[in-house]
């Protein structure tokens, strides 16, 4: 029974894992996209030298990594045992 | 083709629906008539059937709990009541023996039924003897309340969520990362084309003139 359910968590953190980096990957696309449109419409206003422009994103980027927002996708990693507590919860003694 | 595609997708779909409706609970408001253990010797409907109680081992026959019921129509549904334990599908069932007690405390008769609404998920059919496993049971105030199905409507929604994420992800991905290297391939095939000419584009040239084709 107890092995049952560590397959089972080892098996939800494997696709939690895959689901973090994906969202990790997918969330830094998002940022660097926006930071992107961000610097266009700056040098179209003229608050940005074109040749700054490389060196606003990666700021960006920095700033991104370093950001707490960041950090709350390990989150992920806390949603099966949530789920399967709070199941196992109902189900059972509800 | 076309025809292809969409059978194709016609199975897929139903498919993906019958998979959720077997899995996803349901609400059935039945009277409980009995309640009582078969032993079952599982043979090609073995997929049918949930594990045997947490902690114990796994035999190929066992005792399961049945539990025999009426719809106000009349018409009769038997459930099994089996742990489901850590396995597949997730409900986490280990209460088998005192859902079972639970059961056989609501068994009422047609004279005077007490109605309950009997939580499961799975099919009856006839032709692989297969029950739906139930989950939980309550009682309700009559044959006609109304429930609610707010774990299904939780469930779908979070499944349409993370559909609506993976499609997000996946234009993202286009977007960002397949598109650029599309454009790079069709830049490095236009060169090579253009190289290509060099050599053949000189000898058909020359081929057409034979025909009185001036050269290009």
């Amino acid at each position: 029974m107890i092995f049952g359910l560590m397959r089972n968590l080892v098996i939800s953190l494997l696709a939690m894992a895959v689901l973090y980096v994906v969202i990790s990957i997918y969330s830094r696309s998002v940022r660097r996209e926006r930071l992107e449109k961000d610097a266009d419409v700056k040098i179209a206003e003229g608050t940005l030298a074109e040749s700054a422009r490389d060196g606003f994103i990666e700021d960006g980027m920095a700033a991104y990594e370093a950001s707490p927002r960041r950090k709350l996708i390990a989150l992920v990693f806390l949603i099966p045992f949530v789920v399967i507590g709070l199941v196992t919860y109902l189900t059972n003694f509800y | 083709m076309v025809y292809v595609k969409w059978t194709f997708r016609v199975v897929v779909l139903v498919l993906v629906a019958a998979f959720l409706h077997y899995t996803l609970p349901q609400r059935d408001i039945v009277r409980i008539v009995g309640t009582e253990n078969r032993r079952v010797d599982f043979g090609e409907n073995s997929w049918f059937w949930a594990a045997p109680d947490a902690g114990n081992a796994t035999t190929s026959e066992r005792d399961v709990f049945i539990i025999q019921t009426v719809y106000p129509n009349g018409n009769t549904m038997e459930f099994r009541n089996e742990d489901t334990g850590w396995g597949w599908p997730p409900y986490f069932k280990l209460d088998t023996h005192s859902l079972q007690t639970e059961m056989a405390d609501l068994v009422s008769t047609a004279e005077e039924p007490k109605w309950v609404a009997i939580k499961h998920y799975g099919w009856r059919n006839n032709f692989y003897t297969i029950f739906p496993n139930a989950v939980g049971v309550r009682a309700v105030a009559g044959p006609d309340v109304r429930l609610i199905p707010w774990t299904n409507i939780a469930i779908l929604t979070a499944l349409a969520a993370l559909l609506l994420f993976a499609w997000r992800v996946w234009v993202q991905f286009r977007e960002r990362t397949i598109d650029p290297l599309m454009d790079d391939v069709e830049v490095a095939t236009d060169e090579a084309r253009d190289r290509a000419r060099g050599v053949w584009g000189r000898f058909a040239g020359w081929l057409g003139t034979w025909r009185g084709k001036p050269r290009k």
